[in-house]
């Protein structure tokens, strides 16, 4: 009797990971996330078309500089609203009714604990990579502080966005300082800097609105690109900079505060 | 046409039983002498009749409830809770009827035909029911005066009557009246009885939808006597296929839906042990296998199971049998669940079985065709929504319920408050749509974000500490400045000083006070302000909070 020979799959190919992986035949339109209206200019794209699509699948986007926080909230703004889901891991001090004035859909963001638990232990750091690759499966935004970063380890980084490459996703970074302090290479780079705050003065007024100056650079972009946003404006959310306005001051309309 | 004959049905209801199943359960955390009221989803479920006299109603907010009565007790809403609190009572009751269908905790429907003729009569029957049920709780729950919890449940009522839908009716009125109702058999004595009611009853005990019934309301069809007068025909003619249904239910002749099918009888899933279980994780575990692959099956054809026999049976020959009933039809979660909460209620009840399970069988018996959800093209539950869930749950497994949470809108002064954050486990495991159909995610109207006077403008800072930061605020001369009791600064802050650095304050606003909870223990007295500090890569703001003479940063507009 002759045997059966079964012929199988090596066992790398055939985990689970084989099965996530991007097709090959994907439409570019496809590789592409949308980016908040207002962000357009900045990827080179026009102002007028209400969801441009700019984030690209895969790619790691850093947000630093002193308006950090709510500039990686804008960029999760487009990408909720159009059906992807969104997980806010290791920032316990996200200001959630600033997501929701700027616009970020709650009803598709998770807010996951620091699975490191600001440790470097190694046993810490396989729980936390097996919490962050099962997460990277689901959602399309992964929005990570940098306190995470710093306590996992360079391997898994690395690991990490090779998953999130693979899997199709966007890992946003949030860091206070200048600079990443990370081994991580970011392929965008979004620097939002505080230029002024308006409508407070000495013991009058109230906090209205902040004119931030965003910076584009990141890895095969010819040149900084840059504009003048209100981040946020004095209904919360993110507008562009009138060139006009700028110059003659804009009238803000009276309303009740309670 | 003639009429069919429905079965004789006796409809055991407790109108609020989360709230009895939730004495039951913690004796020591709620009294039968508060007013209570069970939440869900930031809404009255029920409430005891001693709330409900102090202006308490299902479906209020719960700030309104509060409003209507200030020492209102909250009891978390606790599906499980009720559900294995409510076993005692069915299995007193299973051990004169075999088979009880529970519609859902608080509410089981049985045949009378056989035990009516056996205890001798409609009446007899009703009495003893009740009898059985007030010692099937007083049994489990030793020490508790169980008919003072029934009644802080809204009372147990018992009705007999043709049809399901009479009997229900019937009980609905018997537990308000304190006493068992029995509707003589017939057709015109069950017709009579149907007739004075409001068609809006419909919503409630068949699963009408509301719109359905605003509209017959609003054709003048007020009663459903009104609907059982007019001709089959007609109806039909007006509203088409449920049309029949409607006369139907309101002549009281059957509610059996035409489209139910009996199913195949191989559609009986079984597993038998080798080993016998008798924890309740390995159980439930094998019991997944099952119910995934009845929904499975179900899913493949379009259809839903709306009643269901689990039965289990232990190495000593003892069963525990119940039927489960669910008008919106259960898919594999559903089913999963009330496997799970008879087992509970069996393994960790009070007739536990002396052995290991080894048998477990899950029965379709109702199955009828899926009109519910289906993954949307446009909108409504996409992969995407699917494939999130998924991971979140493995994350949660990894994790822990407690690292994965969503927001949920519960309105306040403070930028901590505004928004609640929600364990994922808690809402996601449903099987019905995403996070957003269980949560408030955002306030309903203006009304609703008006109602905290003294909450900070738009726009909200980024940032939130939870834990705030200890700074320091001084004047020009580096006395810390301070808010007197009438809100009032002392100097113009000019110096922030935080980690030993020192920052020059460029604008400042406030203070704004706050005053909150004086009423209890959590009371807040501080005063806020909105501070611009220059920093060396430019300007930075923060909310900051000065109480008893110490200055914090609550928030920062990152």
């Amino acid at each position: 009797m002759s045997s059966v020979r079964v012929s199988s799959l090596s066992p790398s190919l055939s985990g689970p990971l084989s099965e996530m992986t991007l097709s090959e035949m994907t439409l570019a339109r496809e590789r592409l996330l949308p980016v908040h209206q207002t962000l357009a200019p900045l990827f080179g794209l026009n102002a007028d078309d209400p969801t441009p699509l700019a984030l690209t699948r895969g790619h790691t986007v850093a947000c630093v500089g002193s308006a950090a926080m709510s500039c990686a909230l804008a960029v999760l703004v487009a990408p909720t609203r159009a059906g992807s889901w969104a997980g806010v891991v290791g920032l316990p001090s996200c200001g959630v009714q600033a997501a929701a004035d700027l616009g970020v859909a709650l009803e598709r963001t998770v807010f996951v604990a620091d699975p490191t638990g600001g440790s470097r232990t190694s046993g810490q750091q396989g729980d936390a990579a097996a919490a962050l690759s099962a997460l990277v499966d689901g959602v399309d935004v992964l929005l990570l502080g940098q306190r995470v970063v710093s306590s996992l380890s360079t391997s898994l980084l690395r690991r990490l966005q090779t998953r999130v490459q693979s899997r199709g996703g966007v890992l946003v970074i949030v860091s206070e300082a200048k600079s990443l302090v990370s081994s991580l290479s970011a392929d965008v780079r979004l620097t939002a800097t505080t230029q002024q705050w308006q409508g407070v003065d000495l013991g009058y007024g109230h906090l209205q609105r902040r004119q931030v100056l965003l910076q584009l650079d990141g890895r095969r972009r010819a040149r900084t690109t840059e504009q003048q946003v209100w981040l946020p404006d004095h209904q919360g959310q993110l507008s562009p900079v009138e060139k006009a306005a700028e110059n003659t001051g804009v009238v803000i309309p009276l309303r009740h505060v309670g | 046409m003639a009429a069919i004959q429905p079965p004789r049905c006796a409809v055991l209801h407790t109108p609020a039983w989360p709230i009895a199943a939730a004495i039951l359960h913690e004796p020591e955390t709620f009294h039968v002498a508060q007013p209570l009221a069970v939440f869900h989803a930031q809404r009255v479920l029920s409430c005891s009749p001693l709330a409900w006299r102090e202006g308490v109603r299902p479906g209020q907010r719960r700030r309104q409830a509060q409003g209507a009565c200030p020492h209102l007790v909250i009891v978390p809403f606790n599906a499980d809770r009720d559900a294995r609190m409510y076993e005692p009572l069915v299995q007193s009751i299973g051990t004169l009827v075999p088979l009880i269908d529970v519609e859902n905790p608080g509410s089981l429907l049985l045949a009378t035909r056989g035990p009516s003729r056996y205890v001798g009569g409609d009446d007899a029957l009703a009495v003893r029911l009740l009898t059985l049920a007030s010692e099937g709780l007083s049994h489990a729950n030793q020490g508790l005066n169980v008919d003072e919890v029934i009644a802080a449940g809204g009372g147990l009522g018992v009705g007999i009557a043709d049809g399901r839908i009479a009997a229900t009716l019937v009980a609905r009125s018997s537990s308000r009246r304190g006493e068992p109702v029995v509707i003589q058999p017939g057709h015109e004595a069950t017709a009579t009885f149907l007739a004075p009611y409001a068609v809006k009853v419909l919503t409630a005990v068949a699963g009408c939808s509301p719109d359905l019934v605003d509209l017959l309301e609003r054709l003048g069809l007020r009663q459903l006597g009104d609907i059982a007068r007019l001709s089959v025909t007609d109806l039909v003619g007006r509203f088409g296929a449920i049309g029949e249904t409607l006369h139907r239910l309101a002549s009281g002749t059957d509610d059996t839906p035409p489209s139910t099918i009996p199913p195949p009888p191989d559609l009986t899933m079984s597993r038998v042990f080798d080993d016998p279980l008798l924890q309740l994780d390995m159980l439930v575990f094998a019991a997944k296998a099952l119910t995934d692959e009845l929904g499975a099956y179900f899913h493949e054809r379009g259809q839903v199971c709306t009643r269901v026999q689990v039965e289990a049976e232990s190495e000593h020959g003892e069963s525990s049998q119940r039927v489960w009933y669910r008008a919106e039809g259960m898919r594999s979660a559903t089913l999963l669940d009330r496997v799970r909460w008879q087992l509970d209620g069996w393994i960790n009840g009070t007739e536990p079985p002396t052995a290991g399970v080894t048998l477990l069988r899950v029965t379709p018996i109702d199955i009828r065709s899926d009109a519910g959800t289906q993954v949307g093209f446009w909108g409504g539950r996409s992969e995407a929504d699917d494939n999130a869930t998924r991971a979140i749950t493995r994350v949660i497994g990894l994790l822990g319920p407690q690292s994965v949470t969503v927001a949920s809108w519960r309105g306040g002064r403070d930028p901590r408050e505004v928004y609640e954050m929600v364990c994922f486990a808690d809402i996601g495991s449903a099987d019905s749509g995403g996070v957003g159909q269980q949560l408030v995610l955002r306030p309903d109207d203006d009304a609703d974000a008006a109602e905290w006077p003294g909450s900070l403008p738009a726009p909200a800072p980024a940032v939130v500490h939870h834990d705030p930061l200890l700074v320091e605020v001084t004047d020009v001369h580096g006395r810390v400045v301070a808010v007197n009791g009438r809100g009032l600064v002392s100097a113009t802050p000019t110096t922030l000083l935080q980690h030993g650095q020192s920052y020059r304050i460029v604008a400042w606003a406030g203070p704004w006070p706050v005053d909150e909870r004086w009423w209890d223990q959590r009371a807040r007295r501080a005063a806020r302000f909105q501070l611009v500090i220059e920093q060396p890569d430019g300007q930075c703001a923060y909310l900051a909070e000065v109480a008893a003479g110490q200055w914090w940063l609550t928030a920062e507009y990152a």
